[in-house]
């Protein structure tokens, strides 16, 4: 995994740094120190992360998330045409539905449902690559680290955001259209003949 | 004006629900404790990056970084104070919250490099977690294009989100 070597990568640079900028003895309280705010810091954003996880429970429990997913079907299958059956469609509208909503939770089995049911080889190339730029409209969580820092606008960022997000999402699926035009499509991936129990675990992404 | 959209959002999602006959009150409420259990599950990844991060910027490290980064960065216009954001970001969502958490409390969340980290954030992915999820549910092989592609976009995110924060704020 990626966050051993991120971790082991931090702890042993700063340690060989520490010797030359002679700061070695600042080492342990700071440890400590960041350990702390982590405390500081989730308490003080805990508010605006509940706040804001009501009011998307409140959008799936009353079926407005379901409505706009039924809305995006046609732009999805302008986006990704040959994506497969009916299954295929409606997962992938979630999927699409709840990253732009921001439901983390329901957005990733959806996807990985929708992984698992497309056929196309381009089709997949474009789900994950659509899922690994964020379209997120509202990014509550970064609104609640700004708050917490005494922002007196948290929000105010919102169209840069907008802005940033349609450059490197239009960025992403310009390249992958262009690099994806010679492509042929593949057999299984080898993942998927091992069958995947990983999946199940908790990550701590 | 966006000071108006989140107080609109929540009055009108509350007004739709209630005229769906919704139990508004109680769903706000049940979500609020998955908003709970959210924190539960990032805050042992955010304590534990938290004092590595520490570590890493009072032993100097993080400064060797910068300053070995900051030319390439300052070629398109990033702010070279987010160069851990960018190289933690693809990688790890908790790790890129707990390095941005740090950048925007030590230079402050409305300076320029504070925002610019927070729309970092906010418009770009864990892209290789997620392109390890998604492919490994797969039955199908994905393309090879998919990670180059992931891998641009969010370049050009980076990019894009220091010129709207420069050009806007």
């Amino acid at each position: 995994m990626s966050l051993n070597i991120i971790w082991l990568l931090l702890l042993s640079s700063s340690f060989i740094v520490s010797f030359f900028t002679g700061r070695s003895e600042l080492l342990a309280s700071a440890l400590l120190e960041g350990a702390q705010s982590a405390v500081t810091l989730c308490l003080a954003m805990a508010g605006a992360i509940c706040l804001w996880s009501g009011l998307l429970r409140l959008l799936r429990d009353c079926g407005i998330a379901q409505r706009l997913e039924r809305l995006l079907r046609p732009a999805i299958s302008f986006l990704m045409p040959g994506l497969g059956g009916e299954e295929a469609r409606s997962a992938v509208a979630a999927n699409i539905t709840a990253n732009l909503l921001g439901l983390g939770n329901a957005a990733t089995p959806a996807g990985v449902k929708a992984a698992s049911l497309i056929t196309s080889s381009s089709a997949l190339g474009m789900l994950v690559v659509i899922n690994s730029s964020s379209l997120q409209l509202i990014p509550s969580t970064v609104a609640a680290l700004r708050a917490s820092m005494g922002s007196p606008q948290p929000f105010d960022i919102l169209p840069a955001v907008w802005l940033t997000s349609a450059c490197s999402l239009s960025a992403a699926v310009l390249s992958a259209r262009l690099l994806g035009g010679r492509e042929k499509a593949g057999g299984r991936s080898p993942a998927a003949k091992r069958g995947d129990a990983r999946r199940d675990r908790v990550h701590y992404n | 004006m966006t000071s108006l959209v989140v107080p609109a959002i929540v009055l009108s999602v509350s007004l739709l629900a209630f005229h769906r006959k919704c139990d508004v009150y109680t769903s706000l409420c049940e979500g609020a404790s998955d908003g709970l259990k959210v924190i539960a599950r990032i805050f042992p990844a955010i304590v534990i990056l938290l004092s590595a991060i520490a570590v890493f910027r009072v032993s100097g490290a993080q400064d060797l970084l910068i300053r070995f980064i900051a030319p390439a960065l300052k070629a398109v216009g990033i702010p070279s104070e987010t160069a851990p954001l960018m190289l933690v970001r693809p990688f790890s969502g908790s790790a890129a919250l707990a390095v941005g958490s740090e950048i925007i409390s030590r230079y402050g969340a409305d300076s320029d490099i504070g925002r610019t980290a927070a729309v970092m954030l906010g418009s770009t992915e864990t892209t290789f977690y997620t392109m390890a999820v998604y492919l490994s549910a797969a039955k199908i092989r994905g393309p090879r294009f998919a990670l180059p592609a992931a891998l641009i976009g969010d370049l050009v995110g980076f990019i894009a989100a220091s010129a709207s924060v420069r050009l806007l704020y």
